[in-house]
């Protein structure tokens, strides 16, 4: 049963398959003409990318001899080759898995980023925990026709991922998953049948959700893998600001360190946390238990 | 099965009470030196507090002569030592253990803090908070593998005596579960009253409710004023009003379509941006009931 709204959504197909498998492949979302404008983009500013990493990742599958390369800041480069990121934002295309997922009023969280990958770049452990914990940051939820989730992965290759080359690996339905997630599927260390590594063509789109289980395998493609990646959340939400930030009054100052954790603003990581004693804080990286 | 977490939880009982009704009674959670103190600094502000407005409800169980309550806002901002009272308050010790098992370990205040002061003819506020009728990230009660999680939740401290009859912060136990549609004779407290309960307090307990338990508030009756204390608390990623920080955005953003503009505003409910189906125009209702 669908929700009935005033407000264009993700066709019935799109619905279906989304809810039932955590991730979705839009293909041809982007036209050539866009595609090839955010591969000029990514091209002209090679300064502007890191350098490949070390490598990471000890598991046999996701093993690799460097980490990948990021661009990062795409939205503020200078004109014209911040525009094709721009124009992503908030693209006419967008808007009904948008609307679908989060309800009307959405929003940009983290950043824009674009992932340069080559053979030898490692892979990244599967994360993501479905239902196993109930975590009110990362969520697929379903509803009397309506599906609701938190922090969702908008991913735009730019090259072809073809089969067999890695990059991303989704497991199918793991949205939905009541059981913690095995160390080994985590690490990708058997029950290989059940991950996914979608092939795509350079301006398909593919969706995943947060509490899907996800990672990336190694690279292995003959040509460069490059994804950008645009992370949406429902309007009241906020994992990392993606482009403001906060200031506090003056008067903030005067609190205890406790209280001051209790005014801060909404983010995820390092955000404060009250010991038991009432007046410590800690400031983990990112609280598993959330 | 309650969850087993490494720090400190709301007791078990606790637990199965909020999970059943939606809402909490904590008898005693501030002492009587904390009452006194909170009482003393609202006295001494008395300028600061608001008239009664005019009322606003035509329902006849909800209808005054004057609007629901009168504020006192800005507490946290007085001069010392009146604001001292409130701030106690915002990571109070004994608070650490409700909100930890309600929101996670990370949690802070949403809206400002408030107290609002009711006395016989004050009308009351039509009742709202959906359950589960409808999937709202901004507002619900879920639980699993033993761990409650919720979004806006309020945590209302007494300042005065509620006896029998008086009136004031009426909840539908339960209602946080409820999956079909609040019904309008309910929301206008017309009839199925049984279902509504108007819960008895003395000045220092305080009572949480879930926003997505059905609640509201029946005209004030009790020979006393009303005085109660409105604290909002939220998991740490949310926000529904930002109560005190500032945010500023940088210069590039003002190069952008409405539209993209619209994308990238901080998080918040109220007026918030919404793109039409267009992709260009931009709307900004006060709440989009379709959260």
């Amino acid at each position: 049963m669908n929700e009935q709204v005033d407000f264009v959504t993700m066709s019935d197909r799109e619905k279906y398959l989304y809810d039932l498998q955590g991730f979705l492949v839009v293909k041809g979302f982007l036209t050539d003409a866009e595609v090839k404008a955010a591969n000029d983009a990514l091209d002209a500013n090679e300064d502007k990318r890191s350098n490949f990493g070390p490598p990471h990742q000890t598991a046999e599958g996701l093993k690799g001899e460097f980490s990948s390369r990021t661009y990062g800041d795409i939205l503020n480069w200078e004109k014209p080759w911040c525009e094709p990121f721009r124009d992503l934002i908030a693209h006419p295309k967008l808007i009904p898995y948008c609307n679908t997922m989060f309800g009307r009023g959405w929003r940009l969280d983290h950043g824009v980023s674009a992932n340069s990958s080559v053979i030898g770049c490692e892979g990244l452990h599967l994360h993501g925990w479905g239902d196993a914990v109930l975590d009110g940051s990362r969520y697929y939820k379903f509803q009397n026709g309506r599906m609701r989730c938190a922090l969702t992965v908008f991913q735009f290759p730019l090259t072809d991922v073809n089969p067999g080359d890695g990059g991303l690996v989704v497991v199918p339905g793991s949205h939905k998953a009541n059981y913690p997630l095995p160390d080994y599927v985590r690490m990708y260390e058997a029950d290989h049948e059940i991950f996914h590594n979608p092939p795509v063509k350079a301006g398909d789109m593919v969706i995943f959700n947060e509490a899907t289980t996800h990672g990336t395998l190694p690279w292995k493609g003959k040509q460069e893998r490059r994804a950008l990646y645009y992370r949406y959340v429902p309007k009241y939400f906020n994992w990392i600001p993606a482009a403001y930030e906060t200031t506090q009054p003056d008067w903030i100052s005067e609190l205890t360190e406790a209280q001051q954790a209790v005014m801060e603003p909404p983010y995820v990581y390092g955000h404060p946390l009250i010991n038991d004693d009432a007046e410590t804080v800690e400031r983990p990286r990112l609280d598993q238990r959330l | 099965m309650p969850e087993v977490a490494d720090y400190a939880t709301m007791t078990d009982r606790e637990k199965y009470l909020f999970d059943l009704q939606g809402f909490l009674v904590v008898a005693g959670f501030l002492s009587k030196e904390e009452v006194k103190a909170i009482n003393d600094a609202l006295d001494a502000n008395e300028d600061r507090r608001g008239e009664f407005g005019p009322p606003h409800q035509t329902a006849e169980g909800l209808k005054g002569k004057w609007d629901i309550f009168r504020l006192y806002s800005g507490l946290l901002t007085w001069p010392k030592p009146w604001c001292q009272p409130f701030r106690d308050l915002l990571a109070h010790p004994k608070l650490i253990p409700y909100c930890n098992t309600i929101f996670g370990r990370g949690w802070r205040l949403d809206h400002g803090v408030d107290a609002a002061s009711a006395v016989i003819g004050c009308s009351g506020l039509h009742l709202h908070g959906y359950g589960n009728a409808e999937l709202d990230g901004s507002r619900y009660h879920k639980y699993q593998n033993g761990r409650i999680r919720c979004a806006l939740t309020v945590f209302q401290f007494q300042l005065a005596d509620v006896n029998p009859g008086d009136g004031g912060l009426v909840v539908i136990p339960g209602s946080h579960k409820a999956n079909f549609p609040l019904p309008k004779h309910i929301r206008y407290y017309e009839y199925d009253r049984e279902v509504v309960y108007n819960p008895t307090a003395k000045a220092g307990d305080m009572i949480i409710f879930n926003e997505a338990t059905t609640h509201g508030t029946i005209p004030w009756k009790g020979k006393g004023e009303r005085r109660v204390l409105f604290f909002r608390y939220v998991p740490k990623y949310f926000s529904w009003v930002p109560s005190t920080y500032q945010t500023s955005q940088p210069e590039w953003v003002s190069e952008l379509t409405e539209a993209q503009q619209a994308v990238l505003e901080p998080p918040y409910v109220y007026d918030h941006p919404l793109i039409e189906d267009d992709g260009e125009t931009v709307v900004r209702p006060r709440t989009d009931q379709s959260i």
